[in-house]
């Protein structure tokens, strides 16, 4: 089942499955910043307010606001399978 | 001579790479976005002179602002034009514990030029990690040389110099062999899964307990707090330290000066403007503004190389969201608090240009290093006046603080008056890069 990439939960793990661009030329940008279909990105962080979340995507840990995040669609992984991991 | 230059993404550490190769001194910092301008040095390798540049950092070749698009200009004028510059190599720097994503840029390259030489640095921290990389499978997949490489322990510096010299005498290069991919992410990625070998419980632990302490809900504004505070009172207690010794020093060397200037038998008046006026003046200036800067200035890069900047961004970013800035705007107010110069240059980070301009216009509302002094000697005046008490150490560091906060709210709300009059406009797409922590180095 697909589901935007803001709803993971903490620690939960998916596989990106394609970039909708909201009309912000955003999807160029997070391409180049590891973002691309079939990468695994895992939601290792939330700010204290509760906006930007903290990705963990191909080694590298990269922020986002929750409206920039959700258009980004993943296919969530089975909890055991997202601990850790690229 | 052969003409090299260093590419490579953000906080990689092409600068470390560049000072240990020519013995210079550029500015390093553990956050994305720390060099703004390109800058050449030498070193000489077997007889050969290579110049080698710095250029700032980028994600891609396609760039998504101005200041980004200076390295991908760099690189595409001097690897395709051949009357405006020769390019005789270029290294990539990349991040061994993150080679899917740098690899990216490395097959952009490649796809321009052959003459490459990547060197996958921070080698030692990934082999802390648990992460291996296979260099000899990276190399024949990429058809260049790659070199692993920690700069910071200056190990396999060698390896790279021999390896720029080689590539740039030598038309040597093979070019990529050809891939089942044309899609470069895709290729990046398959190339990573190829070469590196990933331990995933090891890897991101050190990180994940950092990150739940500095950006914890509960913790993270007490901790922001106290960092601040903590820096404030060791550089009030320093400074006074410092001070004192200083003064001292000055109050046995202006008698001496005076008896010099007494002996060239100038006149009295012109001894008095000269000792009194023009000496003593200095000296108090010196003895009351270097001491807090000299002191705050190395706390400060600590900071800076811990990887925490970066966080108060995340950390903040929701407040400035909603006065229509960029989270950003928090770390460039933090280098702001070192140097406002630094502050203004470090807003070639923030890739919305009304966002960027509110960053530059309100980082003068952070008072800098330099202006502490000021600031600290009008809360301690202040408190006199108000109590009659000379404020301690302590209680200055606390009022200093407050001080910041005060500033802090300020600019919030000055971005927000000035984003819906003069820089009208909404928040544009936010994304950050929280580079891992590092141990800052001592000297
Ligand atoms: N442990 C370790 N740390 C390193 C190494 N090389 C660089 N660093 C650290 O990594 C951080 C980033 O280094 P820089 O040289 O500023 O990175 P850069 O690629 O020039 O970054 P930008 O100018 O922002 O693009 C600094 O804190 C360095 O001390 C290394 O080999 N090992
Ligand atoms: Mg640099």
């Amino acid at each position: 089942m697909k589901q935007k990439l803001s709803t993971l939960s903490p620690g939960q793990s998916g596989i990106l499955a394609h970039l909708e661009d909201g009309g912000r030329h955003l999807s160029g940008r997070l391409r180049d910043l590891g973002f691309t279909p079939g990468s695994k990105v895992t939601l290792t962080g939330i700010s204290p307010l509760g906006d930007p979340l903290a990705f963990r995507i191909r080694g590298t840990v990269i922020a986002l606001r929750r409206t920039d995040a959700a258009l980004l669609e993943v296919f969530p992984c089975e909890p055991e399978e997202g601990r850790g991991q690229r | 001579m052969i003409r090299a230059v260093l590419a490579g993404n953000p906080n990689v550490g092409k600068s470390t790479v560049f000072n240990a190769l020519t013995g210079l001194r550029q500015h390093t910092g553990n956050w994305p976005g720390k060099t703004v301008e390109t800058k050449t040095g030498t070193f000489r390798h077997n007889g050969h002179t290579v110049e080698i540049t710095d250029l700032p950092g980028a994600y891609s070749l396609r760039p998504h602002s101005p200041e980004e698009a200076v390295a991908g200009d760099f690189l595409r004028e001097n690897c395709t034009c051949e009357e405006c510059g020769r390019l005789d190599c270029v290294v990539i720097v990349c991040d061994a514990a993150a080679l899917s994503r740098n690899l990216i840029l490395v097959l952009q390259i490649l796809e321009m030029t052959p003459r490459c030489v990547v060197c996958v640095n921070l080698m030692d921290e990934a082999k802390k990690r648990g992460i291996a990389v296979d260099t000899d499978a990276l190399s024949r997949l990429l058809g260049c040389p790659v070199i692993p490489c920690a700069a910071r322990r200056k190990e396999g510096l060698s390896a790279l110099q021999d390896a720029i010299v080689q590539t740039g005498t030598e038309t040597g290069n093979t070019g990529m062999p050809a891939s089942a991919y044309d899609d470069i992410p895709a290729r990046a990625q398959a190339i990573a899964e190829e070469t590196v070998h990933t331990c995933p419980d090891t890897a991101y632990r050190r990180d994940m307990l950092f990150d739940r302490i500095f950006l914890g809900k509960w913790t993270a504004y007490p901790i922001m707090a106290l960092l601040v505070l903590g820096i404030f009172w060791l550089t009030i207690h320093g400074a006074g330290y410092l001070s004192a010794g200083l003064e001292w020093c000055f109050d046995r060397i202006l008698p001496l000066c005076r008896d010099l200037l007494l002996i060239c038998r100038l006149p009295e008046a012109v001894v008095s403007f000269l000792a009194d006026g023009v000496l003593g003046t200095l000296t108090q200036v010196i003895a009351v503004m270097l001491p807090p800067m000299a002191i705050f200035f190395p706390l400060f890069t600590l900071l800076e190389d811990l990887g925490y900047l970066p966080r108060t961004a995340f950390c903040l970013d929701r407040l400035f969201c909603r006065c229509g800035a960029c989270g950003k705007q928090a770390l460039t107010m933090l280098m702001g608090l070192g140097c406002n110069a630094a502050g203004v240059t470090g807003c070639r980070i923030i890739d919305s240009p009304r966002e960027r301009k509110l960053a530059i216009l309100t980082n003068c509302l952070i008072p800098c290093n330099g202006r502490l002094p000021m600031v600290l000697f009008l809360t301690g005046t202040l408190t006199v006046l108000a109590t009659g008490y000379e404020a301690s150490g302590g209680l200055q560091a606390v009022l200093l603080t407050g001080t910041l906060f005060l500033c802090t709210t300020v600019t919030l709300a000055l971005c927000h008056i000035l984003s819906s009059t003069l820089l009208r406009g909404t928040p544009s797409a936010f994304a950050l890069e929280l580079p891992s922590y590092r141990i800052p180095r001592v000297g």
